[in-house]
Order: C-alpha cells, then structure tokens, then sequence
C-alpha cells in the first residue's frame, strides 16, 4: 500500500514538472540587412497600391482557368497556344505572365496539351534543325521534322482600365477579356471576363 | 461502490454524447453540414453561409456558397476554395485570398471551381474584418 502511495506521488510530481523554456536570443541561420524585410504569404491579398498588382493576377487567372475547365469545349484533351494579349490600360502590366500562370494550372489540371506558341517557336525549330541538320546526331532518337502537332485552339485576350480620379479618391476598374479561338474555323468556342475594382481614399 | 462509479460512467457517457449529438452549429454556417465544409478564422462579422451546393462540371468541382451579411453593418470577406485528392492530399498549389465586399444585408454568391478531376473533397477557408 505504502509502495502504491509513493508510486502516486512520483507519477503526480512527474506531471507537475515544469518543461524547460526554449532557449532564447538563439540567432537563426538568415543573413539580413534589416529586421524589416520577411517572407510573407504569396497569396495574401496585397493592396499596397491601387496599381495592379500580384492579387489581381493570381484573381483573374484562377477565374479564367475555373471557367475554361468546366466548359464543354475542352473535352478530350485538345490542343492549346498562346496567342497576343493586349494591355490596353495606361500602366505597364505583363501580360505575358497572367497568361503563363493561366497556361500552368491549365497543364496541371491535365485537361489540355499546349504546343508551343509564336514566340516560343524559334527555339523549337533551332532544336530540330540542330538535330537534323547538323550531322551531329545518329539518326536512333532523333526528333524528326514534320511531325510537330498543330493546335485545334488559340488563346486570345486583352485588359482595358478605367481610372478616374478625385482630389481624395481613386478609383481603378481592370476588365481581362479573355476568348478561345477554334483555329480552323476562327470561331469563338469560349469566352469570359473578369472584372476588379480597386478604391483608394486619402 | 463498483456500482455507484459504473452508473457514473454511464451517464457520463450518455451526456457527452447527448452533447455531441446537439452541438451547437456556429452563427457562420447555417447547418452542421454547411459547417463542416468551413473552416474560419475567428468572426465571420456577422456574415453567414446560408446555401452550399457543388456539382460535376465537365468532369471537375464546382461549388457555389451563398454568404448573407444579418447585420447591418458592411464586412470585408476574405475566401479561398481548398481541394483534396482521394488520399486527402492538396491538389494544386492552393489558391489565392480573394476579397468580397459585402453590403449590410446584402447577400453574395462565390464560386470556385476545382484546379483539375483529381480533386475530389473541398473546404472554404473565409475570414472577415468590418470594412
């Protein structure tokens, strides 16, 4: 019985015990210039400034890609290129990227191919020339010419602003037009918009 | 006392699962059923998700919320959709934080719709400040 006590106690005064505080002032293995620079979260709404910024882009391809998967248009795996997309606001805007991160999610989603686009297609035919031309390569594995696959659509848009402004306000409206293009018959298969109103008060 | 500490437990048990039975559903969501698809950071302000509805599209995810404001008062609703594989796994690279200005007694639909047809489950992840 006395063993039983005891037992009770040790365990009780086990539990009581206080765990030892982490070291502090423990430097972390960063180099910084400042304490006022940090990582943050890439997806976090960013409203520095009412110019367009990352939010906008990251908004109007997750709504372009949403909306293009679940149309009937992209129905067994078709073929894709990029084509130009305007920037018709006053502010310089790459529009080059919004249509990158669209064609990302759109390659991961696995619901289409993309074959390579106009810009892209020097570099393409520089491969296959160096391949076939050059002498360089035994003909086993070799890419052959002729035999690259055409795209059945393109995609095609533009982003236009309306800005107007007061002494105490500023108010930015992006409209991103975006349309798919069915190559051979150059008919519209699919389109949508995404609009983002941006207010900033003094 | 074998008895007295045997009926104890039973009604003990009995309560706790009374309790779970009736938990509270929270003044975010408008059903249990809603609310186990949310998950929210701290007050919603006042905002509550009243419908929740999701259908195949073309082999992916849609689902479409309807958020109502009970208060007067405007709030600042910030939401993104999270998807899961079959495995419980995240499907893409989670998206982005998506701001909604909701009017004082204003109702809203959002949408979102799966990154590809591997995602199979989802969960809106919403957050709100007054505005």
């Amino acid at each position: 019985m006395r063993i039983i006590k005891l037992s009770i106690c040790a365990l009780l005064l086990a539990g009581c015990a206080v765990p030892e505080p982490p070291p502090r002032d423990v430097s972390q293995p960063v180099v910084r210039f400042t304490r006022q620079t940090s990582y943050g979260d890439s997806k976090a709404v960013e409203t520095v400034t009412n110019q367009f910024g990352s939010t906008d882009l990251q908004m109007i391809a997750e709504k372009m890609v949403g909306s293009l998967l679940e149309h009937p248009a992209i129905t067994g795996r078709p073929t894709l290129t990029l084509s130009s997309v305007k920037n018709k606001t006053s502010e310089y805007i790459d529009t080059k990227s919004i249509m990158n991160s669209i064609q990302t999610q759109l390659v991961k989603s696995g619901k289409v191919r993309f074959v390579r686009s106009m810009d892209e297609m020097q570099s393409g035919v520089d491969e296959l020339q160096r391949q076939n031309q050059s002498g360089l390569y035994k003909s086993q594995g070799k890419a052959k010419m002729g035999q690259m696959t055409a795209a059945k659509f393109s995609l095609e848009g533009e982003i236009v602003s309306i800005v107007k402004q007061s002494v105490s306000t500023k108010d930015v409206f992006y409209k991103m037009t975006l349309k798919l293009y069915d190559v051979e018959e150059g008919a519209i298969e699919w389109q949508d918009e995404k609009e983002i109103r941006k207010t900033t008060q003094r | 006392m074998k008895r007295f500490l045997k009926y104890s437990l039973t009604a003990g048990l009995l309560v706790a699962a009374s309790a779970l039975a009736q938990a509270p559903i929270p003044g975010y969501a408008a059903s249990a059923g809603i609310a186990s698809k949310l998950s929210v950071r701290g007050s919603l302000q006042g905002l509550q998700v009243f419908d929740l509805r999701s259908q195949v599209r073309n082999e992916v995810i849609v689902v479409q919320a309807e958020i109502q404001n009970l208060i007067e008062g405007d709030s600042r609703l910030y939401y993104r959709f999270r998807w899961v594989d079959s495995g419980g796994m995240q499907v893409g690279d989670g998206e982005v934080w998506k701001p909604l200005l909701i009017l004082g007694r204003q109702s809203q639909f959002i949408k979102g719709t799966a990154p590809g047809p591997k995602a199979v489950d989802f969960l809106i992840e919403m957050s709100a400040e007054p505005r």
